[in-house]
């Protein structure tokens, strides 16, 4: 009869280093990857992707030289079959601020407020640049309106948040598109 | 080579001295002290469950750069008209909504796409030379944000420096 062997228990045990270099990976990759959500961009926008999109990667200003208007469509998410729903603006929100269609002149209201804050702040002499736009000469200190709007509403409510920067005198627009899949850039 | 210190090792007869504290019991295998690695491992777990929970793949945005009229909302008669012709862009949805047409100055068919609409801005600019024409986009009230985004996006690789958009006014 064969000899059986009998282990005790301290000899059984699983091999945990390669677990935890796994898990050491995945953890840097989530920590490098990750972007920490802010306010001045809402989710549950359904962006467009435009044909050669010439939408440029929007650089981390480390001073606040914008105002982003959010505008949210109705429908209940980004697959939602209903078109009539998708059209109709939910509410706009500039950072916690949210406003209700036909709030115009509020809207206006705090984008000036906004401006007149950063101009107090960094005055035209001492607004750091931030590189950004990689022009020579172009001004990317200058503050300037965000029109963060889901690609499904109409035209005639996204209008009025453009008028609203003008009423608060504001000079420079940028309209937040997705950029170019790898595959599209020439 | 490690050399354990429980085997005798050929010609090494020497007699070290030992202080009592270094006295080691025979048989009993030396421990080295470890960290305790199970707190670790603990909160390891924790960030990783963290991060896989609360992470939302999201695709790159960006920002297709414009300027807004300085001097307050632009209003301006068709008497009144710039010494450049501007090229007008009209943007007419279908009835569902889901797609939509362009109509430009001098192309008399409707533009069924946007990259269609590029090559023919492209070729208006490379016509006309210059960069300083300005295009004014003229949506339908109803149309879907995105399409005028398309038409502000192809002015935009067709070069364009003025690129505006025109609303009704009531």
């Amino acid at each position: 009869m064969a000899k059986r062997t009998v282990y005790s228990c301290s000899d059984v045990g699983f091999n945990m280093t390669p677990m935890i270099d796994c898990t050491f990976q995945l953890i840097i990759f989530f920590i490098l990857a990750s972007q920490v959500a802010t306010d001045a961009y809402a989710s549950n926008v359904k962006l467009i992707r435009p044909v050669d999109s010439q939408a440029i990667p929007i650089a981390v200003a480390p001073f606040p030289n914008k105002v982003v208007v959010n505008v949210l469509s109705a429908a209940a998410g980004e697959k939602d079959p209903d078109p009539e729903m998708a059209a109709e603006v939910k509410f706009y929100k500039i950072n916690q601020v949210k406003f209700n269609v036909g709030e115009w002149d509020r809207m206006a209201d705090v984008i000036r407020n906004m401006r007149t804050e950063y101009e107090k702040q960094f005055p035209a002499s001492k607004a750091p640049s931030a590189g950004a736009s990689g022009k020579e000469g172009e001004d990317d200190r200058q503050f300037f309106l965000e029109v963060r709007a889901d690609q499904r509403v109409k035209w005639e409510d996204v209008a009025p948040v453009i008028r609203a920067g003008v009423e608060a005198g504001i000079s420079k627009l940028n309209i937040t598109a997705l950029t170019a899949r790898a595959d599209e850039v020439n | 080579m490690a050399i354990s210190a429980n085997k005798p090792v050929e010609g090494d007869e020497t007699v070290h001295h030992v202080t009592p504290g270094k006295k080691e019991k025979k048989g009993k295998p030396k421990k080295y002290p470890q960290p305790p690695m199970t707190p670790m491992i603990d909160v390891t777990f924790q960030l990783l469950l963290f991060f896989i929970l609360t992470c939302e793949f999201r695709e790159t945005e960006g920002a297709i750069p414009g300027t807004l009229p300085s001097k307050g909302i632009v209003v301006q008669s068709e008497k009144e008209l710039p010494p450049l012709t501007p090229i007008e862009i009209r943007v007419i949805p279908s009835a569902n909504r889901e797609s939509a047409s362009y109509e430009m100055t001098g192309v008399t068919v409707a533009i069924g796409s946007p990259r269609e609409l590029g090559l023919l801005l492209q070729q208006r600019q490379e016509q006309i030379g210059s960069r300083e024409v300005p295009v004014v986009i003229f949506p339908s009230q109803d149309v879907p944000w995105g399409f005028v985004v398309e038409a502000f996006n192809q002015a935009k690789k067709a070069r364009f420096q003025k690129i505006g958009f025109a609303q009704q006014i009531m």
